[in-house]
Parts: C-alpha cells; structure tokens; sequence
C-alpha cells in the first residue's frame, strides 16, 4: 500500500504537556536530569507515577476534592475526569510546598500525623517507599527536571506509516457516508496533501447520508431510537399535553394512516438526535444541542406536538412552514407552546420529554441518574467512576449519607446539585414547573454555583447555558465523534501501577488524551462548528495509522495498542458498504428489511443494539458473527455478480473488463493472453473497488485471486463436461428482472445459464473479498 | 464480437500484463507451513461455567444473609419489613428469608431446601464501590480497578478461545480484554441461515451456493490470504483484529450443532431461554462459559414490592438452569456463582428504598464446590466480620472476604490461576491472606 509517515507535529503535542504541567508546577525550567537507565524523568512524570496514581488519587483524592470531607482544606485535587488535571494538582502540591510544621514539610507531617493531626488519620507510613515518593518530589519542585520530550514523541509515531490522502478519502467516504468517493473527489485531494480532504469533506458533510451517519452516532449515547417502533413514542406523551398527538387517527385510509403514525412517531422519538443533526448542518455552534430555544420537528411530529392547533410555531413566532410536508426527513427549528399558551421553557436535548424518558427518574431517584446523563454525555465525566475507589461501608452510618458522609458525597456533592437544576421534568419527562426542591439534598446548583431562586422555574436553561461553556463540553464532544468514528472507547487513564505495561499505557492515553482535547480547544475556538472535529480527527494518525514499519517490541506494542482503528464494521456501516460496493443492498427484495438493520434477522447477532435492553456494541467477531459474515459473502456473490453482468460495461461496478464467456484457456488447455490479462485487470479492479487495495497487475495478490478463479472454473469446466455441474446457475444467483423494479429485463441481458462456468468462478472470487478482513474491517 | 464484450476489451485496453504464476497444493497441508491441518477445534467436554447476574445489587438481607424486624415491621431500625428475625428459616447449615410471592408463598423455601446440599453461600463480601459498574466488575473478575475480563471469560479463553460460541453473554459484567470472543444471542429463528452459511436454503444441503470444490478452494485462499496479511500488519491492532476474526471462524461449520441441541420450541419465558440456549450451545460442545443475566434489583423505591418478586424470580431462574441440566445429563459438569454489583443499605429511604451499600454475599454451587455451607457473616447493622483466613472461622482478628479471595479460589477450582490467561491478569493475594474456599 501507498503510505505517507506521520507528520512530525505529532511531537510538539507532549513537549507542549509537558511543559504546560512544569509551567505551572514551577518557575524554572533551566536545568535537565536523566536518571536510571538514562531515561530522563521530568517532575509532571514523576509526579504523575509516584505520586498521583499511587498515593493522591488512591489516598487523598476522596476527601480532598472540592466537595470532600476536607473540601475546606488548602488541598483541593482534581480527579482525572478533568481536563489539565495533572497540571492542576501538580500546582497545588507546589503551592504547598512551601507550608512547614516545625521545619518540616506540612505535606509530609499531615499525612503521617507526626506532630499534627489529620483529619483522614495515617495515610502514609513514615519512612515508607511512598513517604520517600513523597520525599523526592519535593525535592524535585525544588530543582525543576525538565526532559527532552520531543525525542520520545517522534518515536512514538515515527514508526508508524499513514494512509495517504486517497486512501484516508476512502475510508472516511465510507465511515461518513457509506459510499465510495467519486473520481471526482478523487482527484480532488491527489497528490495534494492530507489538507486537500477539507473541502472534500465538507462537501461529503452536506450530504444527508452524514447526518444519517452522526444520527447513529448520537443515538448510541441517547438511545432514544429504543421508541421508534410502532407508536412508541407518542404513546409516552400526554394528551393533555399534546392533544394532537395522535392526529393521524383522523385519517381513513389504513395505509396512509399507518404511514403518517409510523413518521409522526419516528420523528418524536428522534427529538434530541435532529437537533444534532439540525444544528450541525446549518452551522449553528454544536453548545445550540444544550442551548437552543427551539426544537426541531418534521412535518409529522409537528402535528403531533399540536402545530394545527396552534402549539408549535416557527422560532420568530410565526408560522411553521416546511417545504414538503410529505417529507418525513425535513427538519425545521420550532417552538412549542403550553397548554395555557405560554412559551413551553426549551433547553436543546434536555427539554426534550423523549429525551427524559429514556433517562427516567424516581422519586427517590430525584433526577440523580439524569443528572450523570448529563455528566456523561456533555462533560466527559462517569460520576461513578468517582465511586470506583475503595470505600470502608462501616463509615457510612450517617444519617441522610449522601449529604453526610464523605464515602457518597464523592459522586453525590457533584451529582445532587444537578439533579436539583432539572426539578421541574417529572418521572414521565414532563415539564411540570415548581418553585421548591427536597429540603434534605443540596441545593440545587451547579459546580460552585447554585441555581438562584428565581430560575427555580426554568433550572434547566440556566444549567444548559453552563455546561455548554465548560471545558469539558468540547471534551465530550471530540470523544463522541472519535468513539463514532473509530469504534474505539477513549482510553481511560490507567491506574494500575502494578502493570508490567503501566508506563507505555499510560503513555498512550496521555498521546490520545493531548490530541482529543487539542481538537477540542480548536472546536470551542472556532465557534463550535461539529464538521472541524470531524475532518480533524479524519486526518488524525489515530484514524490514518496504516501499518508500523517493523513489529514492535512488547513495549512498543503497548504503548501502540489504540493506534489504527481496525474496527470491525458495526451492522448499520456493513450495511452501506456491501450496497455501495455490490450497488444492491443485503435484502431479500427492494421492500423487504435489511439482513443487517433488522432486530428479527442478524442485527442483534451481529453485535449491534437495540437502543432498549442492549445498549452496548460486540465490537470484535465471535463465531456467529463470523457466520452472518460468511453468509453475506456467499448471498451477495450470488446476487451481485450475474446483475452486474446484466449491466453494460460501462454502468458495471464489479466487472468492467470481463464478459461472461471470457474463458482463461481455449478448449486445448492454452492460455488466451488477451482474456487472461482482462481477467486479471478485473481483478486489480475488484482489489481496489471492494478492499481498497491499489495493487500492480503482478502483485502476489492478484495472481492468488487469479489463482482462485481458474481453480474454480477448471473444476466447473470438468463438472460440466462430465455432467456433474448443471449449465445454470443456482437459481437464486440468476438475473431475470431489474432488481428495483421488478422488471424483466431485456433478453440480451437476462442471465441464467452459465455454461462456461465463468460467472460461479466470478461468484466464487466475490465470495472471497467480501469476507476478508479488509472489507469487514475499517 | 458483440457490443457488452467489445465495450470489456475496450475499457481494458492499455493496461498492463502480468505474468501468472502456478498455484497449487495439497489441501490437507498448510500451504505456508507445509504441516498437515489441524482439526477445526476439539469439543468442549469440561465443565459449564455459569455466572448469574442479579443486576442492579440485590439485598442479601432478603435472601442468603436473612436480617428482619425485631417486633414491629415499622420499627425504625427495621433491616426487613417483610419478614421477622424470628421468623428466619434454614436448609441444612443456610439461613434463608422467609419470602415468596403472591403467586409462590414459598418460593425461598422452596429452592433452598431443594438445593441446600450443593450451595455456598458467601456473606459479609466487601466490594469496596457503591458503583453499579465497579461492583459488578469486582464481583465478577475479582478486581475493583478496569482492565480484567470477567471470570467466565478467562474459563472461555482457557476452554479454547476458538470455539465458536466459548463464551455467550446474555449481560452482566462481560468484558473479555480481547482474550476470547463474546457472543450475544439474538433471536434464535434466524439460528438456521447463520449456521449453513453455505447453503441458500438452511434446510436444504444441497442448496450450497458454490461446489463443494469451489468452497475448498476459496477456503484455501482466505488462509493464503491469512498468512500475507499476519506478514504484511505489524500495528498490534490490526494484527489483533486479524487474528480474532480468523479465531471466530475457525469451527463455524460447527454451529450447526447448536441447532440440534436446541429444544424446539424453546421457552416463551426470556430468562428460561437464556438457559436453554447455554445448555444447548454447551452441549454442542462450542461453549464454555456464560453470563445469565436478570435485571431490576436497583430498587430505589418501594424495596419490598419490587425486590423481593425479583429475588423469587432469580431463584426460579437458577432452579430451571439445574433442572434443565440434569434432564440433559450435564448437571454434574456444571459450576455456577451468583452474585450482584453489591448489597443494599441496611435501613429504608423515604421512598421505602434501599440504596447501595458496598456489603453483599455471593452463591456458588456446583462442581467442585463444598455444599451446605455458609463462610462469612456481617453483623446486625450488616457490616461484614472478619473471617481467618486458614479456619474460614469468623475472627475478629482476621481479614474481610473480598471478590478476589472469591475468584483465586475459582481460578484454582478451574485450572485458570496459574495458566496463560491467569498469569497475564493475575490475582495478587499475599499468602497469609489466601482463603481457600473450596479446601
């Protein structure tokens, strides 16, 4: 394959963390020290392995954070959900470097209580391995170590080769689309450098099979398609609240009634997910899915959310106007009203009632698992990851724990606040507004904020308008996107300093961590345009990384484990791709389901989910979904490859070069030259067509799928002649009529027999490339 | 010449010519190693490894560790409102609650003391976390921190990571690490077509979409292409992805055995099916470890009236899976451990819930594990008591039982701690504070 090397300015990435971390920790950055093996150890390195992971994160960390048992303290950490984190309480260690008991070292004598009393009692032994961490640290922040960083980080992807820009094109053609770029897209970005794909991919993000691409990426977080069968949905609304939320009914004609209900539905349930889509496409900043005062409707769900009484408006009032009111796929930003016609209070997603039922919530729940909704979708942060320290349960015998004791006020003093913003959505995710809040939880607020009592009525926008200007929002954001794009989890940072890989881990998810929130500062600078962290991460090494130059070491493989996406396709992008290479969906007939999206067919089996009980992705092949492959493979060879032959030459995807009786050798066993080099640039075709491979006409490769398709045509030939092998093809493999339509096709081009046995080794050739890795894989 | 094959040789000219090459081979041999092929995979014919899920964090205190009220079910300190102290019942050395439904006023006693003799009950585990996720993780791979798969994965990996179905997960704590394939079930209907990829119809075998010869030959092709490929990658992604997906072929045609061990029809109960498609897949020899899963135990609100159905259902669920093992005759061959994220807290909310509490007791029955027994306890206020870790006895001076104590004892049990898999995600116990379980 055609690769280019990563691009050197992966190296500034940690020389900048680096420095950014001893910036803050100190004011001299003079001095460099190598230790050990002659590996240089900075102090934000140091820091970050002998003191945070062993002893502040596992130790401190619990009481001293900013809502701890010691949260009146001067040591205040931040946990690893925060961005700069490492940055941060490496200042806050500096700062109290300089605190002394009796000439010794406050952060030494408090945590083994020589001398002063500690609230959280001995927490490291005096004189052992950790108190010496200790030790050295301050020693260290004393005389600053600062360490040559951009030698580790060239090679860290300097070994690593890149797809160029015509291959990225490919894959990001297909990862966003489901189709293949066109020639001339192609020749859009040749030669010209991986920043030649903008506007390629601005164009392509045009398209509506993006918006369908970025629908499926959101619905993995909100999973509200879990209501899109049937009338779901609107049977979750209230009449009182939508009377019309069943207009359809109205309508007399059975087909036509079930169609609308089926639309109306479907845009209800996809409330919060074409308010992404709305806000991305018409280049609105991406904080409008928290902030806008609108939500956006199709023509159905309009009606359902009263627009023909008068309920739903355009966002100036006036009103709402779609260009095709048949068009079930037409999005326009609204407003809704109340029941008594006052202005219904939007807040982008979270004013959503489809969206807060499928976050339900109790009354002894009190909004709590909303609130770590929120957390996780928007703010990049798992509340209960907060929890995953070990707690003493003993402790825990407070009255009213989760204000009371430190061990629940971890995730809680976060947590509850929150929950008290969204007071006014009811179990059943309606807006009931209330001017008052559970006496025994906190306040209602937000970070150090609480939420004045005035916007008691209407927390929820003033909760949007913060979290959409946190850090963490754009943080969030990117790791949406790259999860989307990848099929990859962002890597955690690792805690387990017993791990014979810890150091290169870690230094991965330090590599990734950089590089995602250096999109993100980009995305929150330039306005929040989502399609800049798109293009971004597309022509990232995380996306392009091809193939290292030479197998790595134990080590080095560590430390590359994330790198490369090697995604086993998802059934929805499987689904795009066998149509966009074959140009026939896997279907039994244009009406009926697809194999891949369908729960009752291989959806499920295929590793994907259902949006209601199976929620997460297989994301590596078991035996099933080895089989589903296996079978797709052999049922689009059977229904591709006699359709394209169907076709003239010039409208074919898979054959342009060969006919059906081009046969490899004449009927004395010689070689035809001129049919057997055709055969082997159909070859070279299907090669670059269906597995992206640019290969020359003598590459190995080529000459093993040659191989295969003489094997299979010698054997047919003698099946044939000796009668073993019938003349036609198996009769769901035959092309009689135009697959759309249901025509029947001209004679000339009907297709059913296969004397030659040409199309069953074509078949056979189809059946290879699509079930190899290649193909099933991004 | 007609137009279609004129327009072909139109397109192709100019292009190059490549020379070609012979291919062949005995198709027994490897054609890069030249050795003879191995088998596709030998039948599983170990144990069963069933991992039961109540997910949400059950109340032992409602089940296997009984704590009731002292007189009045309203009494402030009440741990149980449905039931008294007084009132607990037991089976063999097992205290149990004295609970059921509307439906089976004894559905406690009725397991209990149908399965005492081969149940284990764990009380006063600590799982340190009061987080759904990090409590199922702990209780189902003996570590509180990420990054180890589950117990059942680890059985499957070292079962043979290349049986089709090593290791079927209905939920729960599933995470594999990449050591094994995980597989999901779906709806079994559409079985059929997914086992005879081959054939256009499932039902017909001679209905194959290519000859015999030509499924050979595109076979023999895709190892050819195996081969190149685990030359040319070296990105240890790639090249894991590569190998997981020849892993999960290896022995597909296999599936097909599934379909005969199947129960026609299966059972319209979800839960029920669950079992009857582990048994069935283990039958076939093609699985080795499974993850039953049964939700709804995160009982915030209204405790009594929510949790305890849910426990009676659990017990039936369990039941079931023994009762449909020994009318298979693989009851003997079987280990099971059924456990939560966590326990619940001792005292109600104001919304007659419990919350989370980090206490829980776990049950092992089965193969290899002593029966009638009871190891650990909590006190009334169920914080968990100190157990020796040589006696098992209660000692104050003794340590807490922990998941990991658990899962060492299981890993012996299965052959799993000191093995390839074991060593790569080990369990570091210090000796003084090994407790062996299961003698």
């Amino acid at each position: 394959m055609v690769m280019s090397s990563a691009k050197p300015s992966a190296a500034r990435w940690l020389s900048r963390a680096a420095l950014t971390a001893l910036a803050g920790a100190a004011a001299s950055l003079a001095l460099s020290a190598c230790e050990g093996r002659g590996e240089c150890v900075s102090n934000a390195q140091f820091f970050r392995e002998q003191i945070w992971a062993p002893i502040l994160s596992q130790k401190c960390l619990k009481c001293h954070n900013s809502s701890g048992a010691a949260k009146e303290s001067n040591f205040i950490l931040e946990g690893s959900g925060s961005p700069s984190y490492i940055e941060e309480n490496l200042k806050v260690f500096d700062y109290l470097r300089a605190y002394k008991v009796n000439d010794e070292p406050l952060l030494l004598v408090k945590p083994t209580e020589r001398g002063v009393t500690h609230g959280g009692g001995v927490q490291i032994e005096f004189d052992s391995k950790e108190y010496e961490a200790m030790q050295e640290m301050l020693a260290r922040l004393a005389d600053p170590v600062e360490c040559e960083d951009e030698v580790k980080l060239d090679e860290y992807f300097g070994d690593v080769a890149l797809l160029d820009e015509e291959q990225t094109l490919r894959k990001a053609s297909l990862a966003l689309l489901g189709r293949l770029p066109t020639q001339d897209e192609y020749e859009q970005v040749r030669g010209l450098g991986i920043d030649a794909l903008d506007p390629v991919l601005d164009a392509m993000m045009e398209e509506d099979e993006f918006y369908d691409r970025l629908g499926e990426i959101y619905n993995d977080l909100f999973l509200t398609d879990r209501y899109v069968g049937g009338t779901a949905a609107i049977d979750l609304l209230y009449d009182e609240d939508h009377p019309m939320r069943r207009w359809f009914d109205a309508t007399t004609d059975e087909t036509l009634r079930n169609q609308q209900a089926s639309r109306a539905n479907v845009g209800v349930a996809r409330t919060a997910i074409n308010l992404v889509k709305h806000v991305v496409r018409s280049g609105r900043p991406f904080t409008e899915i928290l902030t806008a005062d609108y939500m956006v409707f199709t023509p159905y769900s309009a009606r359902s959310f009263g627009q023909d009484i008068g309920r739903v408006t355009g966002v100036d009032g006036g009103p709402l106007v779609f260009e095709d009111n048949e068009d079930p796929k037409e999005l326009k930003p609204g407003k809704l009203k109340m029941a008594d016609g006052t202005a219904y209070p939007h807040a982008g997603v979270i004013s959503d009632p489809i969206f807060w039922i499928r976050f339900p919530t109790t009354e002894t729940n009190r909004n709590r698992h909303r609130a770590r909704m929120i957390y996780r979708f928007f703010l990049a942060t798992d509340l209960l990851r907060l929890a995953e320290r070990p707690i003493d349960p003993t402790a825990i015998a407070d009255f009213n724990p989760t204000m009371n004791n430190p061990n629940c006020s971890a995730c809680h003093g976060t947590m509850d606040p929150m929950a008290g913003t969204l007071m006014n959505f009811d179990g059943a995710g309606r807006y009931t507004p209330s001017n008052t809040w559970f006496e025994d939880m906190r306040v209602p607020g937000f970070k150090d904020e609480t939420l004045p009592f005035v916007d008691f009525g209407t927390g929820h926008q003033w909760l949007a308008q913060r979290v959409a200007q946190e850090d963490l929002f754009p943080v969030a954001t990117v790791q949406t996107v790259f999860t989307g794009l990848t099929g990859q989890d962002v890597l955690l940072e690792p805690g387990d300093l017993a791990d014979p890989h810890y150091v290169q881990k870690h230094r991965a998810f330090e590599i990734q961590d950089f590089l995602l929130k250096e999109i993100a500062e980009g995305f929150a600078e330039g306005g929040y345009d989502l399609r800049f962290v798109v293009r971004e991460l597309i022509k990232s090494e995380f996306f392009r990384a091809a193939n290292v130059s030479a197998p790595p070491d134990e080590d080095h493989a560590a430390e590359l484990m994330t790198v490369g996406t090697a995604s086993f396709l998802p059934p929805e992008q499987l689904s795009r791709k066998v149509e966009a290479v074959t140009g026939y969906p896997w279907r039994q007939n244009p009406t009926s389901t697809e194999f891949l999206l369908s729960g009752n067919e291989y959806r499920i089996f295929y590793g994907g989910i259902d949006s209601d009980s199976i929620t997460s992705r297989i994301r590596e092949p078991n035996g099933l979904m080895a089989n589903i492959a296996a079978r797709m493979a052999n049922e689009m060879a059977c229904w591709s490859t006699a359709r394209d032959f169907s076709n003239l030459p010039p409208d074919r995807r898979l054959f342009p070069f060969v006919e059906p009786d081009f046969k490899p050798e004449d009927e004395n066993g010689f070689a035809i030259p001129a049919v057997t080099d055709a055969i082997k640039a159909n070859l070279q075709h299907l090669h670059k067509h269906v597995l992206g491979e640019q290969l020359a006409l003598t590459d190995p490769q080529i000459d093993r799928s040659y191989q295969l398709f003489v094997g299979i045509w010698k054997d047919g030939k003698a099946g044939l002649a000796d009668g073993t092998y019938s003349p036609n093809l198996p009769g769901g493999c035959a092309s009689q009529n135009d697959w759309w339509t249901g025509n029947p096709l001209p004679d000339e081009r009907k297709i059913s027999a296969d004397p030659d046995y040409t199309i069953r080794a074509w078949m056979g050739v189809m059946t290879y490339l699509l079930s190899d890795y290649r193909f099933l894989h991004q | 010449m007609d137009r279609r094959k004129f327009l072909s040789l139109m397109a192709f000219a100019g292009l190059g010519v490549a020379g070609t090459r012979a291919f062949g081979g005995d198709d027994d041999r490897d054609p890069i190693t030249g050795k003879r092929r191995e088998p596709l995979f030998a039948s599983y014919t170990g144990p069963l490894y069933v991992m039961v899920n109540a997910g949400g964090g059950w109340d032992p205190t409602s089940l296997c560790d009984p704590k009731g009220y002292a007189v009045d079910p309203m009494e402030p300190d009440a741990m149980n409102r449905s039931f008294a102290t007084s009132a607990i019942e037991e089976a063999g050395n097992i205290r149990y609650a004295p609970l059921g439904t509307m439906d089976n006023p004894t559905a406690f006693k009725d397991f209990f003391q149908k399965h005492y003799q081969r149940l284990m009950v764990l009380n006063g585990v600590d799982t340190a976390t009061n987080g759904h996720d990090s409590g199922a993780r702990h209780c189902f791979c003996g570590r509180l921190a990420e990054g180890y798969p589950s117990f059942a994965a680890l059985a499957a990996a070292t079962a043979g990571n290349d049986l089709p179905m090593a290791y079927l997960s209905f939920g729960g704590y599933d995470e594999t690490m990449g050591i094994v394939a995980r597989t999901r079930s779906g709806n079994t209907n559409a079985l059929g077509r997914i086992a005879y990829p081959d054939r256009q119809d499932p039902n017909n075998e001679a209905s194959t979409f290519h000859s015999a010869k030509a499924a050979e030959l595109i076979k023999a092709a895709q190892d050819d292409r195996r081969a190149h490929l685990e030359a040319l990658e070296n990105l240890p992604r790639v090249r894991n992805a590569i190998s997981m997906l020849y892993a999960a072929r290896t022995g597909t045609n296999e599936l097909k055995k599934l379909q005969e061990y199947l129960p026609n029809p299966l059972s319209n109960d979800g839960d029920q099916r669950q079992v009857q498609v582990a048994i069935a897949a283990y039958r076939a020899g093609i699985s080795a470890a499974v993850n039953l899963n049964m939700g709804g135990f995160d009982t915030h609100g209204n405790h009594d009236a929510s949790h305890i159905p849910r426990l009676a259902a659990l017990l039936r669920q369990i039941d079931f899976l023994w009762s449909e093992a020994e009318a298979v005759g693989v009851a003997n061959n079987m280990v099971v451990l059924v456990a939560s994220d966590f326990g619940r807290t001792p005292r109600y909310n104001d919304g007659n819930g419990k919350d989370h509490w980090s206490i829980t007791s776990m049950m092992l029955m089965g193969k290899g594990i002593p029966g009638n027994t009871v190891i650990g306890a909590t006190d009334p206020g169920h914080r968990a008591l100190n157990i020796n870790p040589a006696t098992l006895a209660l000692d104050e001076g003794g340590i807490r039982l922990e998941p990991r104590h658990v899962h060492k004892s299981l890993r012996r049990l299965a052959g799993i701690d000191d093995n390839e898999w074991g060593n790569r995600f080990p369990l570091t116990i210090p000796d003084d504070e090994d407790i062996r379980l299961f003698g």
